[in-house]
């Protein structure tokens, strides 16, 4: 195992996403890229930002970015390889950049299960279904 | 997190499953986990008495015989690694039995292979390790790669 891609959301389960990825990262001799896709909310087109401001599309970059290193400061850097963001939304995201990165192995979180998560389909799910690749969903409590 | 000591690996005897089997023996190998192997007749294999179709006891007492045969035949060469646990074979249908099993040999990682789905069935069947994802209280590693790709 080579490379695995971590999906890492806003949520307050992603550094523990993290962590099972960097255990794993460790024992199996792999690299993380640590990927976060950046969601534009729909009622909010792209077109958007090119007409209002187009650095908010810098902007929303570079916070993610930052909160991504914030996160990652919890493992051994040298388990990084590096950092991405598309905007895209996250299952999709996902998707392709563990096509992009050519990843051995997607991991992604999932929350508790029952109630809205079985009708809805959560973000793990479509990765399950549409990734070309192994993934490996972690269960967290939060 | 806890990693896993012992890791389920459902198995439908395509060439997924037995990837996914390959996977996991090297997962444990590196995790110093157990690794147990299921396979679950599925409940339609075995008639749908709602609708009169059953099947005779010498037909599953055979189909049985086949499976147990089949399984063993894929845990038995992976045996010399020291990581194989239990061989369970079960009727059910497949998303439950997967869980139930789960518990009884307490895994805590499912493994396994995925066909995945395309065009527009993807979008409106959930395959077995779909369901599994969602329901499974474990993580849950799908196996998706082409054969020879991973070790």
């Amino acid at each position: 195992m080579k490379r695995i891609l971590t999906a890492l959301d806003g949520s307050p389960r992603a550094p523990l996403v993290l962590k099972t990825a960097a255990r794993l990262a460790e024992l199996t001799g792999a690299k993380l890229v640590l990927y976060r896709a950046l969601v534009v909310p729909p009622e909010m087109p792209r077109e958007v930002f090119a007409m209002t401001d187009a650095r908010l599309e810098d902007f929303l970059r570079q916070n993610a970015r930052t909160e991504l290193e914030r996160i990652a400061s919890e493992v051994r850097p040298e388990l990084v390889e590096t950092f991405a963001t598309t905007f895209a939304s996250p299952w999709d995201g996902i998707c392709q950049a563990g096509r992009e990165y050519d990843a051995d192995l997607i991991i992604v979180g999932s929350h508790g299960f029952g109630g809205l998560d079985r009708l809805l389909g959560t973000t793990a799910a479509k990765v399950v279904n549409h990734a070309d690749r192994n993934v490996m969903v972690v269960r967290t409590p939060l | 997190m806890n990693l896993p000591r012992n890791i389920l690996v459902p198995i439908d005897f395509s060439e997924y499953s037995e990837q996914a089997l390959d996977y996991a023996v090297a997962l444990a190998d590196k995790l110093d986990a157990k690794v147990h192997v299921l396979n679950v007749i599925g409940v339609p294999a075995l008639g749908v008495p709602e609708l009169g179709i059953a099947l005779t006891a010498s037909v599953i007492d055979g189909l049985v015989r086949e499976h147990q045969e089949a399984i063993d035949k894929l845990a038995a060469p992976r045996r010399a690694t020291g990581r194989i646990g239990e061989v369970i074979l079960r009727t059910g249908d497949a998303r439950d039995v997967i869980l139930q099993a789960r518990e009884e040999v307490e895994a805590d990682m499912i493994v396994m292979g995925t066909h995945g789905r395309r065009g527009i069935s993807r979008a409106l069947l959930g395959s077995v390790a779909e369901s599994v994802v969602r329901m499974a209280p474990c993580p849950v590693l799908t196996i998706r790669a082409p054969k020879g790709k991973h070790r």
